[in-house]
Formats: C-alpha cells, structure tokens, sequence
C-alpha cells in the first residue's frame, strides 16, 4: 500500500499498539479523567502516563495485530500539531472494526481529521457501513494510485466558497460562549482553535443547533460529549451531575444554545449581519455528525472548559 | 399551525419527486424515534419553528436513489438529498399558511447511527408519522407559542 502515494507526503504505517504513542506524541488530546490538568498543557506526558494512555487505546482496538492504522501527517499552522490524515485498515472479519472507527473519531476531538477507510472489494458493502460511525470514505485497494491520489485529496479539500474568517462575524460568538461558561456555569473557557472546517463533520454526543436567516443564513452548532454537559448543565442548574436526566441535558443543551446565538444577535443586529433566529434544535445519540449545505463555509471554534474541549461551529452564507 | 398543510406538504413532495406514496399513521410509541440521517429547516418571520425530517438509512438511500434516478449505497451521498428533500416539504408547506409572512433557512443534516432529535421548550411541537413502500418517514415539526416568539425575536 505503501508505494502506491506521492513521496511528498510523509506516510506513516503504524501498528495498533503505536497509535497511542504517535497521538500523543503529536499532541492529540486524550480525554481520559486519569490525565491530569498540568499534562493537558505541557508538551508531553510522563512516561507513566504515556504508558497507560497507551495499554487504554491498544485495549480499545483489541490488541489485534492484523489492524493497521496508517496516518499521513502534515505540521498545521496551528499550535497543536495533529494528524491531517487516518487511514483505517480493518482486520478481515471487521472485528470492532465499528468501536475502532468511532474510538480514533473521539481521539480526534471535534477535529475534523478525515479517516479512510482502506477495503478490497468484496468488502466494500462493510466498509461503507463504517462511514455511519464517523469514518470519511472509503479507499478501495488495489487501484491506480491516481484514483487513491484523487479520493485522498477530496478528503483533504475544504468544501465551500472560500471566505476569509470574518472574525467581524464570529467574534460575537465566541465571546458569548465564553461569558456564558464564564458567569452562567462558573467554568473558565478558553478558546483552542479557530479553522475553516473541512468536511463539514463535527461529531459529538449531543449537540444544540440554532438555525437563523437574514443578512446572513446557516446555523449555530454547540457540540458537546455527554462527560462535559453533564458538567455544565449540573453547574448551571446547581445539581451534581450525576443526578440530572436526559431530559435536563437536552433542555440545558438547548438554552445554551439559545444562549449563545441571542447573545451573538444581539451584537450583530445594525450591522451587515443582521439576522432573525428561529427555535433550538437537541440532537441525542453517541458520536452524530452535523452536515451543512455544500455551499456555506463554515468556521469551527474550540474551546476548553473543565481540560475537556467542546466546540462551536458557525456556518453561514452571506446574502447580497 | 395546521398538522394537516405539513402532512400535506410531505405526502405532495413524496408523491411528486419519489413517486411514492405516504400512508400517514397514529403512533404513539415513543421509541419509534431512532433515526440515522435527519434535515433540519428552520423558519421565521409571523411563526417561528423549525421541520425535522427524519429516515432510516435504508430508507434514505432508497430515497435518494429515487429522486436522482441512480442507485446509491452510501448514507454519505444521501446528505444533500435529504436537503433538498426537507427544502422541499418546508417549501410546499410554506405556500399553505397563505397571507403569512414565513422565511426559511438552509436546511442542516445530521447524520449517525440511531440519533434522537429534540426541541425544547421554548416550542410546541408535533410528530407526523408516515409508511411507506420504502420505510417509515417521520416529520417532526416545532414551533414556538406566541409569547415566547415575541421574547426570542425581542
């Protein structure tokens, strides 16, 4: 498989038991509770840690030595350094293939680093279900490396008419996130990431979405895994997270929504981005993903509360 | 807001662009609601809301491959058919509430195994569901009271 790429990208065969050592090494940030707070933000993590970062993943993917995970990595501008790409080798039988999938999707939190699904062809039909759980596409093997060079770079592509951040625009956003987590649920945020997302893919556990028109048309989405919601609605609401049902974290989900694209209205109206909102939306279901139109860029922000991250992500078109 | 323009709406759009017939039915079960690709539309202007459409992902590819005339095998490539599909049903639904003043937005798609969609309550909301030769399609439809409109559009 190796041959078949370009040599100006850098590829990296790897098995099982080395993709912890190579996501922690580039950085990735585990979400583990064991890890603590000062690793999040130092460069590398103790020995001892990277060893049971390390049993943990390799435990997911079932010690399995016939899974390869191949990644190609390119150093990105910003200051973390991940992986641009994953390409996933199920073993024959597609053992936890699915828990695998959706394990190196959560490893990448709320990044969207494409990951191929590498299959012959009689494997297609079980390698495409894979794409339900967080996988990109599908790289079918063998083929002329051209077709592989081509289905690797529409994974990498960003989709959309290319507009500069218009931080004019998603200022208003981010800080109302930040004061929302600030004064609402007395958690200190701080902005990650700010990129131009690339397959439109976010995925979460639950998610809130407001979707708005005017000036500008698209949607808010405010995408959170279940450990960190649990954490912020509990604090709003002054309970332990443990004791609030499903039901107080879709409330909660939606108000923060709300929250945040009032917020942000507010600061928009008498500009050029003047626009109405409409009614918060609550998705529910482990690892979902949120699409937008082919045609609205879309600007993810990440953000850090409680060494956990969560994301907003603003996709919009700007009307004439 | 009338149940029935948006059942209409949906049993039109169907009809016209898959050539399939809905059957709308009473069902109360709750845990009916399990979905694996939804499009999402909101709406503003004299009510404010938003539509759901929600299908299985056999259902959507059977869908999708109706409505672009080739077979598809990958959820992936029913996303902008879902769109359109929800753009659709909100588009016919819109031409109902006549004398109204309605915007819509561009639809959102979500997408994953077994997902639950959720309004809140700062709406009322309905739950529209349909059979059909090719799967069950449920349209959820939420929109807000009239007090609260005023305070969100405030």
């Amino acid at each position: 498989m190796r041959n078949i790429l370009d040599d100006n990208i850098e590829i990296k065969s790897i098995k099982v038991n080395e993709i912890a050592e190579y996501l922690i090494s580039e950085d990735i940030v585990y979400t583990e509770e064991e890890v603590a707070p000062g690793d999040m933000r130092g460069n590398r993590l103790s020995t001892d840690k990277l060893g049971k970062v390390k049993n943990d993943i390799s435990g997911l993917l079932d010690g399995k030595k016939q899974s390869n995970v191949l990644l190609i990595k390119k150093r990105t501008k910003a200051a973390v350094y991940v992986p641009e790409l994953i390409i996933y080798q199920p073993d024959d039988n597609f053992k936890g293939a699915a828990n695998h999938v959706i394990m190196l999707r959560k490893s990448c939190a709320f990044r969207d680093v494409p990951i191929l699904v590498a299959s012959t062809i009689p494997q297609q039909e079980k390698a495409s279900s894979l794409i339900s759980y967080g996988a990109t596409n599908i790289l079918i093997f063998p083929s002329p490396s051209e077709k592989v060079r081509r289905a690797i770079d529409m994974a990498m592509a960003p989709v959309g008419t290319n507009i500069p951040i218009v931080t004019k625009l998603i200022n208003p956003f981010i800080s109302a996130t930040l004061d929302l987590m600030g004064t609402m649920a007395g958690l200190a945020a701080s902005k990650k990431e700010v990129f131009l997302k690339r397959n439109y893919r976010l995925f979460g556990d639950v998610s809130g979405i407001m979707t708005f028109s005017g000036n500008i048309e698209g949607a808010v989405v405010v995408s959170f895994d279940e450990d960190l919601a649990r954490k912020i609605i509990g604090k709003i609401l002054g309970a332990q997270p443990k004791s609030l049902s499903q039901s107080d974290i879709k409330e909660g989900v939606g108000e923060i929504v709300n929250i945040i694209s009032g917020n942000a209205k507010a600061a928009l109206a008498n500009t050029e981005y003047q626009h109405q909102i409409t009614l918060p939306t609550v998705v529910t279901g482990c690892g979902h993903e949120i699409n937008h139109p082919q045609n609205a860029p879309c600007i993810v922000v990440i953000f850090e509360a409680s060494q956990k991250l969560f994301a907003v992500q603003v996709s919009m078109i700007l009307k004439a | 807001v009338n149940k029935k323009i948006f059942q209409d709406a949906a049993e039109m759009t169907f009809a016209k662009m898959l050539l399939v017939q809905l059957v709308f039915v009473e069902d109360k079960d709750a845990s009916s609601n399990i979905y694996d690709i939804s499009g999402v539309i909101g709406f503003h202007g004299d009510i404010v809301g938003n539509v759901a459409l929600s299908l299985s992902e056999e259902t959507a590819m059977e869908a999708i491959s109706r409505l672009v005339g080739e077979k598809i095998t990958n959820l992936n490539d029913t996303k902008d058919g879902v769109g359109e599909l929800v753009n659709m049903v909100a588009g016919n639904a819109r031409l109902g509430f006549e004398d109204m003043d309605i915007r819509l937005t561009i639809p959102e798609i979500i997408k994953g195994k077994g997902h639950e969609l959720d309004f809140t309550r700062y709406s009322e909301y309905f739950v529209l569901r349909f059979a059909s030769e090719i799967g069950p399609v449920h349209l959820k439809v939420a929109y807000s009271a009239e007090s609260i409109r005023q305070g969100l559009n405030s």
